[in-house]
């Protein structure tokens, strides 16, 4: 029988590719040419890592971020996913649905659904019951510790339960790959901690690639490879297996 | 959660802007179904007034479609009496007064023949019909007995100057009659300078279902004089200046009324959709198709739509009906809204729903997800 742990993530795609993700070359220009966000950038992720993306503010890992995860398109360059070019992908939101958990600083929870409604959303795209949609949600609730806040609306939440549940939704899927936006930017430290240890958790319970942008040393600490950014380069790399 | 179900949220959890939509919905379709169905109770009251009174044809002047202006001679009536298949003949003045001081400006004055059977339909409920010998005699309907406060041995001003005492009061089913003055046609004739003219003349045939027996009649009347215009019943009331103004009317001030309604509601569609770009940003990052974020924004906007459109159309009906009710209306509406003007309403809030929620959303979800997140 599968524990809550093993039912979370979805397994990898089934491929002999060693990199899960092949960022070349790829730019990002902004205004007409005038902000460059990303400026020719090249690294891998394999699969199963956790990477931390760092650097100061607008030296453009999450413009990188929105690249990796197809919310946004390269102005030159290209992301490839198990070898596969988004660029060329037929469905850039089957690809989202089905392979990519999100998680924002600001949650971006609907406002006029309650926790377990906010977590069913992206399960519209597959072809789950009502039945199966409510018990996977309950069972990420529980996951994330927010089973008892099930039928609250974001605005009777703390900052911290949005953020679960935020983390609850983005699994709903089964994505491979987890990719977080300044996951803990808009939480206390203890809130913050919680959180990372719930992504520590992910990250070791299915070996699931993990993609995190912060300013946070303390979770950068927890990544076995941490990218520093800036002006839109990657300045260096350091990797900590 | 059902996808329905998620349009449901979406629409109930946000009450005061789903409220304001669909009010605004509301004024576009109640100006609709109030006005239309008004026109149309208007019309409908003509035509219960020669339907009420047996008439199968009616006779005016040719080119004259209100009957106000209609001039025909007396003789007319007699001419037409004689003719094969013509069971009676009532010629009619047809005229206008008012009391200002009652707020009544619109009160229809007929003058007929006493002791007719025109008379038959017109159900006394005080006092007596008009004889031959009166003289200086009117009955009033109900309704506008009630507004003038008359009852019978009242004297009433019909026109400054001139007074006449109420005989009788009757009732009718026609609201358009419950609000009139009868009186004899010679005295109307004198008291308007119309002395051997009449508005028109209403016939009865003894065969109203043979359509080429009328036919016949109607081409012999045409022969009896040039400019004379010979309808049934039917043909003539939709063809009376009064109703087509008064439906023209209606359409105008009801397209003005949608127009405003739609804008509006399409104004407070689209800036509510343009506040939810962040959330289409979120669906769309989250895996949602175009078409479903499309879709569920369009199941918004029409389930808005027809709550307003219902709420419209209900208002309007109870508008209407209290609207017969006021003075100064004397009877001129029924207060009836029929089962196409409602259709009609609806419709055009469905319409308002469709392309208020169409429009915005197609613009909304072209945007990438990282641009309608950092909206």
């Amino acid at each position: 029988m599968q524990t809550s742990d093993e039912i979370v993530l979805g397994t990898h795609p089934k491929s002999p590719h060693e990199h899960l993700f092949n960022i070349q070359n790829v730019v990002k220009h902004y205004c007409n040419g005038n902000v460059t966000a990303v400026d020719h950038v090249t690294f891998s992720i394999d699969r199963g890592e956790y990477v931390v993306i760092m650097g100061p503010s607008g030296c453009g890992k999450s413009s990188l971020l929105n690249l990796i995860g197809s919310l946004d398109k390269p102005t030159s360059g290209e992301v490839f996913f198990c070898d596969q070019a988004l660029s060329k992908h037929k469905s850039l939101d089957q690809f989202r649905a089905t392979q990519i958990g999100f998680v924002f600083q600001s949650f971006h929870l609907l406002p006029t659904l309650n926790s377990l409604e906010n977590v069913q959303v992206p399960m519209f795209v597959t072809p789950w019951t009502v039945a199966k949609r409510v018990s996977r949600a309950k069972e990420l609730l529980a996951l994330v510790g927010m089973s008892h806040r099930s039928r609250a609306l974001p605005s009777q939440l703390s900052t911290g339960e949005r953020q679960r549940v935020a983390i609850a939704r983005a699994l709903a899927n089964e994505p491979c790959v987890l990719l977080a936006d300044e996951p803990t930017g808009n939480l206390d430290s203890k809130t913050g901690g919680e959180v990372l240890d719930i992504f520590s958790k992910l990250h070791k319970a299915r070996c699931s690639t993990i993609v995190v942008i912060t300013h946070s040393p303390e979770l950068a600490k927890r990544a076995e490879r941490v990218i520093h950014m800036m002006d839109g380069r990657i300045e260096r790399i350091e990797n900590r297996r | 959660m059902r996808f329905y179900k998620l349009i449901f949220h979406n629409v109930m959890r946000r009450r005061l802007r789903s409220a304001l939509t669909a009010v605004a919905v509301a004024i576009a379709v109640g100006s609709i179904v109030s006005l239309v169905g008004i026109a149309n109770g208007f019309r409908d009251s003509f035509m219960d007034f020669y339907q009420s009174a047996d008439v199968d044809m009616i006779v005016v002047r040719s080119g004259s479609q209100r009957r106000l202006t209609s001039t025909l001679d007396e003789s007319l009536a007699n001419k037409i009496q004689a003719l094969p298949g013509v069971k009676e003949v009532v010629p009619g003045l047809a005229d206008i007064v008012s009391f200002a001081e009652a707020n009544l400006y619109v009160v229809p004055i007929s003058g007929l023949l006493p002791e007719t059977h025109v008379f038959d339909h017109f159900k006394l409920t005080e006092g007596r019909n008009l004889l031959r010998s009166d003289q200086d005699a009117i009955v009033l309907g109900v309704d506008l007995a009630q507004t003038l406060g008359k009852q019978v041995g009242s004297v009433l001003d019909v026109v400054e100057g001139q007074k006449f005492t109420v005989v009788g009061i009757f009732e009718s089913s026609n609201v358009f009659e419950s609000g009139s003055i009868l009186m004899p046609l010679a005295d109307l004739q004198k008291l308007m300078g119309r002395e051997g003219q009449v508005s028109g003349v209403s016939l009865t045939v003894d065969n109203p279902q043979d359509a080429k027996g009328m036919e016949q009649i109607s081409d012999a009347i045409k022969k009896l004089e040039s400019g004379l215009s010979v309808r049934t019943t039917r043909e003539h009331v939709e063809s009376l200046s009064e109703i087509q103004m008064a439906i023209a009317m209606a359409w105008i001030t009801s397209t003005v009324a949608i127009l405003i309604g739609t804008l509006g509601t399409l104004n407070t569609m689209f800036m509510s959709i343009q506040e939810r770009i962040r959330e289409i940003g979120i669906l769309r990052a989250l895996g949602w198709e175009r078409k479903r974020v499309i879709a569920m924004i369009l199941g918004e906007s029409i389930m808005i739509s027809f709550i307003g459109g219902v709420f419209g159309a209900v208002s309007a009906i109870i508008l209407v009906k209290l609207l017969t009710r006021v003075p100064a209306v004397n009877g001129l509406i029924q207060g009836r809204v029929d089962w196409v003007v409602l259709a009609q309403g609806l419709t055009v809030a469905l319409m308002v729903g469709l392309i208020g929620g169409f429009l915005p959303a197609l613009s909304a979800s072209r945007l990438t997800p990282a641009e309608a997140l950092q909206n």
